[in-house]
């Protein structure tokens, strides 16, 4: 049996005419599978059309004023900050511009590389001073202080530690109270 | 004095937020029932309806006035209501929304506002198991009787679109139909049987 023709009068809602309304009472009486697909769709559209309008709670147009109040009040405050935003690049190019121009700029690049070097020199020019103090020291005082200031350092770390694992711990039993 | 729609429309393009409230009077039930079938309940519905009347009022100058204004403002909400359900995937019947008492319902017959409540929940519940866009277009076809052009134009998509959408989406109502009835019929032999 031919179904497709039948299935696509009922589910496109084709006009029919005389003669094809009779051909399709005739498949129908005899199609158990056409008669289910019709009475099925034909039920879905009555429960469609006959259900009813669904109403906003009173007072839906005062609510909106009051919405589009705060959405006017975000819309202020987003122009605002993209003004803003919009003012500093603005600033931040011209003056980047001008640096360049006018020289400064590549001054400036060259001030901070000296200025790094002359720090490099000073740190690496102290070590080596301290080194030579050590040196000249017995091995017992130096090995001290190292224990001293690692001993420290590693003291905090576990204590740190420490209070982060307890922090989590009581986070999950709060969670856990909730939960209960 | 009573101003036309038109009247209201010019106006509120001019910035006049009473006119355009007076616009979201006239047009509050048809958008926010439009929410409720896409969304399944009530609050939703509510937000999608005051963003839809928001949204239009910010694209006022937009609208083509060659177009039923009615069409465009469902317009908005469908494809407002389409966005939402694809962010959300979630369930989308809130039953006890849709069994809660009207009181607003004019209907005067209590038997008429209880066929109209289960019809309405019967709806809801076969409604939720389309997808978003084969449900905007059967509510748009069948909850406001928009033509097939309309939809094209409210949903921006092509006629041969809305024709395939509308074919897929009777079919799954008809089957989820004939479903529901084979699982109450089971149901109640069920229960027969136990009782006896």
């Amino acid at each position: 049996m031919n179904h497709k023709p039948f299935e696509n009068w009922i589910l496109d809602e084709l006009h029919l005419n005389a003669s094809q309304k009779k051909e399709m009472e005739k498949h129908l009486s005899v199609c158990s599978r056409c008669k289910r697909l019709d009475t099925g769709w034909q039920a879905s559209k009555r429960l469609m059309t006959h259900a009813q309008v669904k109403t906003p709670a009173s007072g839906f147009s005062t609510r909106w004023q009051a919405y589009a109040l705060k959405k006017q009040n975000l819309q202020k405050i987003r122009r605002y900050r993209l003004t803003l935003i919009g003012l500093f690049m603005l600033v931040f190019a011209a003056s980047l511009t001008y640096m360049v121009a006018s020289g400064s700029f590549l001054q400036m690049i060259a001030d901070a590389f000296n200025g790094l070097t002359n720090m490099i020199v000073a740190v690496t020019s102290g070590l080596s001073a301290l080194g030579l103090w050590l040196y000249r020291m017995p091995i017992a005082i130096p090995l001290t202080l190292g224990f001293i200031f690692f001993g420290l350092v590693n003291a905090f770390i576990m204590v740190a530690a420490f209070t982060l694992w307890n922090l989590k711990q009581r986070k999950v039993q709060t969670d856990e109270i909730r939960v209960e | 004095m009573i101003i036309s729609e038109a009247e209201n429309l010019k106006l509120a393009r001019q910035g006049n937020q009473e006119a355009y409230t007076s616009i979201v009077e006239t047009y509050q039930n048809p958008v926010y029932n439009l929410c409720y079938r896409m969304l399944g309940n009530s609050e939703a519905a509510e937000d999608a309806a005051q963003e839809t009347f928001w949204r239009a009022y910010n694209n006022l100058n937009r609208y083509d006035e060659e177009r039923p204004f009615a069409t465009w403002l469902l317009s908005i909400a469908a494809h407002y209501c389409i966005d939402q359900q694809r962010r959300k995937r979630l369930p989308t019947v809130d039953l006890d929304e849709i069994i809660e008492f009207n009181a607003e319902d004019p209907a005067p017959n209590p038997e008429h506002a209880m066929l109209d409540t289960e019809f309405s929940e019967e709806i809801q519940r076969q409604l939720a198991t389309l997808n978003e866009n084969d449900r905007a277009v059967l509510v748009l076809r069948y909850f406001y009787e928009l033509s097939e052009d309309e939809i094209c134009q409210a949903l921006s998509i092509t006629k041969s679109a809305v024709k395939s959408r509308l074919h897929r989406a009777r079919q799954h109502m008809a089957d989820q139909w004939n479903d529901d009835q084979e699982n109450l019929t089971a149901e109640r032999r069920q229960h027969e049987s136990q009782t006896i």
